[in-house]
């Protein structure tokens, strides 16, 4: 779901930091928000967004199925369950009959909020992998300060990634040569096994290989100074320094609007309207 | 430039009377507890500057111990009790701190995937430099002349996952060289090489060497001396107690002490082999010739030797290497512990033994009695789209010994994946004696297939031995069936071990046949082998072999992939050659495969003598 993919778009262009900084202030809006209506503005741009950073419409769909699919089922459940009952609450209609699951106003408000926060974040997220190198993203966090070590950390633990995944492979398929694996894990005591040989196996082999990585390090001199230089350079341009003002800017409007300061009429939130027009 | 180059400490000027590197009484003992035993002891030995040296002896004789110590991992990084002195030009390491130590002296490991710590070539064998913080403008001119003399200035701005294992090695190599080390530690740096990547390493290794600007002290830590035996010119090797069983010059080793190297576990340079052989024969005629240890010394060899002695070498060539080097040995069987004995034996059925043994039902050789057969297999990985397995379609009979080559990614473990049922095909089916391998039960087959993999430790799961042997049988359901005085001859086989020891406590050679007592603890029909000679000392790779012979007499079908070329001619029966595309390249018995196949050193040496017989 979460892949880089090189290309040429704008978003492609900027600096990681700067795509950092904007999916953090997203998040933040994101989270502060109370429109369903607002949210859904969000997420129209925030498509948009994705479209212009070269992502394709069915890629992205194809990425955000699983998310679909959990989506609904939330968006079913907390329009049956969700909702802190209080006595002046509406009830829209009952499911069964006259008295028997009722469908509450605020639980379909919740409900749908849920959904496009997520849907938001994650397709944020999914822009954001697309576009950013992990690469590039640990070199621009040393840029930022952060003490080179750690960025390392980040660094060699990206690259285990797919090795942990092969070896975690390889062990399950020495399991299932032994005869284990076959039969549906139906007890306690089989999902204990299956879980923790396979762990353990796969932790030992990763752990002997990250000796010898670390070994590899400490004899290129790594660690020696409290910095060093870094060959790779990720620059700040112009644009990046536009992208994060207008962004800034942006953020900072939505707020002053949140806090009711900005002599612009209030937008209705959804839940507002629900309880003028129902 | 050079003055520069001096500030930076780029060059270090070191007199050439110094030896780099002076092993005194060198003992060291792991842990903190000083009773315990020594992982190497009494070392005493001298490098001289620009020398290289080949350090050998079985898995845990103490050769990484030793290399831990000449860079600085020990002490500074490892906690144990030392004796005795180290000295690097000259100077007591407890003289150096860790970083100039390990400046000096750099350690290349055997597997690149564990090493290589960045995305790129260039960001890689820049990583020391930056470490050291010099100036960026210097480290990109390093990378360059570095990557411009090992050959891969073309790959510098390629991403590391996109190499090949040989470049990846490669990458590495570069990364110590352009920290300009003075000694050079190559731990087994070919390892995990196919045919066509080692010899790209060899070759620049061969290059570095040569040239007068790197003025290096290489040590190789090497199993198959025929590999480096040509370029170095010192040999170290130790024990299993961790001291010094052989030390000297190459060229006085091979001539003198030829017998006490092949009695040290290593794998011998088979010409030379040959030769000592040749020379017990006929000392006379050997006498003449010049030791032999590499290519070009064979092609002369035929040219040397009037008729009647290039007959005699012939004959000794063809027993040396062409036939099962050990097969008189292995002829012994009946006296030998067999699983399948035993498993019998456990049964109280010993009079069935007997009998089978007088009847020469073992001796399913040559049965044509099919057990594996393919038709049109094809595999794919999800969402690849590259055939890893490309339209096989082969049969394998009953007792079958059958060695699986191929270059690195032409499918090989996938094809062992697929025989074993642990892949499911996209095409094509798999037959077992004539009946689709879906089509069994899934705990029936499973049973017949004992999978021994590359790595011995991917197989132990259980926190003691006993356990460890029975985790088949408990999935299976049979474990009520194995009798007692089976598991205890298992256990044996391991080596003189409690039954509640934790198997990741044993030594490397124990973990491999702990993996082969747990799956003939169900007794398989087939036995299938990924790689299980990597990294593997003489000993290992022997017991593991006299293993496979004996059940291999007793009718079970063995298939190992490798790309040990030298041991298959040894000790397979027939060869499935992969194409770099999963397609079948050939299916044929050993004899004709390597007779075909004449870029193998004892099938060229053949040939030549063949050609030079016939011409008189």
């Amino acid at each position: 779901m979460f892949a880089y993919v090189p290309g040429n778009s704008i978003f492609h262009k900027l600096n990681p930091i700067s795509k950092l900084i904007f999916l953090i202030l997203l998040t933040t809006i994101v989270l502060v928000v109370n429109s369903i209506l607002f949210l859904a503005i969000i997420f129209l741009i925030v498509f948009s967004l994705a479209m212009l950073s070269g992502i394709k419409l069915k890629l992205l769909f194809r990425k955000l199925r699983y998310i679909f699919m959990i989506l609904i089922v939330s968006v079913i459940l907390n329009i049956f369950f969700n909702a802190i009952p209080s006595e002046d609450e509406v009830i829209l209609f009952y499911l069964f009959g006259q008295k028997f699951l009722p469908i509450r106003r605020l639980a379909v408000y919740f409900a749908l909020k849920a959904f496009f926060m997520v849907l938001i974040l994650f397709t944020s997220s999914i822009i954001y992998t697309y576009t950013v190198d992990m690469r590039d993203f640990v070199y621009s966090l040393m840029k930022l300060k952060i003490p080179y070590r750690y960025c390392y950390a980040l660094m060699v633990g990206i690259r285990y990634i797919p090795l942990i995944e092969q070896e975690a492979k390889t062990i399950s398929l020495a399991q299932r040569a032994r005869g284990f694996g076959y039969e549906r894990v139906n007890t306690i005591r089989k999902a204990y096994n299956l879980v923790f040989e396979r762990l353990i196996a796969t932790l030992i082999t990763i752990l002997r290989k990250a000796y010898v990585t670390s070994i590899s390090m400490e004899n290129r001199c790594f660690g020696i100074y409290k910095d060093r230089t870094n060959l790779v350079k990720i620059s700040f341009k112009l644009k990046d320094i536009i992208f994060i003002i207008f962004w800034f800017f942006v953020f900072s409007l939505v707020i002053l609007y949140l806090l009711q300061l900005l002599p612009i009429p209030q937008f209705p939130s959804l839940y507002s309207i629900y309880l003028d027009t129902f | 430039m050079c003055q520069l180059l001096f500030k930076y400490g780029v060059l270090i000027k070191i007199s050439n009377d110094t030896p780099a590197l002076s092993f005194k009484n060198f003992s060291f003992i792991y842990g903190v507890d000083k009773n315990h035993k020594p992982a190497v002891s009494d070392i005493n030995f001298d490098l001289k500057n620009g020398e290289i040296l080949i350090l050998a002896g079985p898995s845990g004789s103490g050769k990484s111990t030793l290399s831990y110590a000449m860079n600085g991992i020990i002490p500074w990084r490892l906690q144990g009790y030392m004796k005795g002195d180290l000295e690097v030009f000259g100077k007591s390491i407890w003289n150096y701190n860790f970083m100039e130590l390990s400046r000096i002296v750099g350690l290349v490991k055997q597997n690149p995937l564990d090493q290589l710590i960045t995305f790129r070539v260039r960001d890689e064998i820049a990583f020391g430099l930056e470490n050291l913080k010099y100036p960026e403008k210097i480290i990109e001119e390093k990378v360059e002349e570095i990557a411009n003399f090992m050959g891969i200035s073309h790959l510098l701005d390629r991403e590391i996952d996109q190499l090949s294992g040989g470049q990846k090695q490669l990458t590495i190599l570069c990364s110590f060289l352009v920290m300009n080390p003075k000694i050079l530690i190559l731990d087994e740096p070919i390892a995990f090489l196919d045919q066509h990547s080692e010899s790209l390493l060899l070759d620049r290794l061969q290059r570095l060497i040569k040239s007068p600007d790197y003025n290096l002290s290489l040590i190789i830590i090497e199993h198959r001396l025929s590999r480096v035996i040509n370029f170095a010119n010192k040999i170290l090797v130790l024990d299993d107690n961790g001291t010094i069983k052989l030390k000297g010059s190459i060229s006085e080793v091979l001539r003198d002490k030829f017998e006490v190297l092949k009695s040290c576990n290593v794998r011998v340079p088979w010409i030379t082999d040959v030769y000592n052989n040749f020379r017990k024969i006929n000392p006379e005629a050997a006498g003449k010739l010049e030791i032999p240890t590499n290519f070009q010394h064979l092609l002369e060899l035929p040219n040397k030797l009037p008729k009647e002695e290039l007959n005699q070498l012939y004959q000794v060539l063809i027993d040396t290497e062409i036939k099962p080097k050990n097969i008189e040995k292995f002829e012994t069987y009946d006296q030998k512990i067999s699983f399948d004995d035993v498993y019998i034996e456990s049964l109280q059925k010993k009079d069935i033994i007997e009998n089978k043994v007088k009847s020469g039902e073992f001796d399913l050789i040559e049965g044509n009695n099919t057990i594996l057969e393919t038709k049109n297999l094809c595999f794919e990985y999800p969402n690849s789209g590259i055939k890893a397995i490309n339209n096989l379609s082969f049969k394998i009979n009953q007792g079958d010994f059958i060695g699986l080559v191929g270059p690195n990614g032409s499918g090989k473990t996938t094809l062992l994946y697929l025989l074993a049922n642990l892949y499911e095909p996209t095409s094509g089916i798999i037959f077992y004696k004539n009946q689709n391998i879906r089509d069994i039960n899934q705990h029936k087959y499973p049973r017949k297939i004992g999978f021994i993999f590359q790595n011995p430790e991917n197989m132990i799961f259980k926190p003691t031995i006993r356990e460890e042997i029975l985790y088949g049988p408990v999935n299976f359901g049979i474990s009520n069936e194995v009798k007692e005085k089976y598991i205890s001859k298992l256990i044996e086989l391991i080596g003189n071990e409690r039954e509640d020891k934790n198997p990741y406590n044993l030594s490397w050679g124990q973990k491999r046949r702990l993996n082969l007592s747990s799956i003939f603890v169900y007794n398989p029909h087939i036995i299938l082998l990924d790689e299980p000679f990597i990294g593997q000392d003489q000993k290992t790779i022997d017991s593991l072999v006299e293993t496979l012979y004996i059940e291999n007499k007793r009718g079970k079908t063995i298939i190992i992939s490798s790309h040990d070329y030298h041991l298959l001619l040894k000790y397979t029966r027939k060869i499935i050659e992969l194409n770099k595309d999963g397609s079948l390249n050939n299916y044929d018995s050993n004899g004709n495969y390597f007779l075909r196949h004449t870029n193998l050193g004892p099938v060229v040496l053949l040939n030549l003598i063949k050609e030079k017989l016939g011409e008189g």
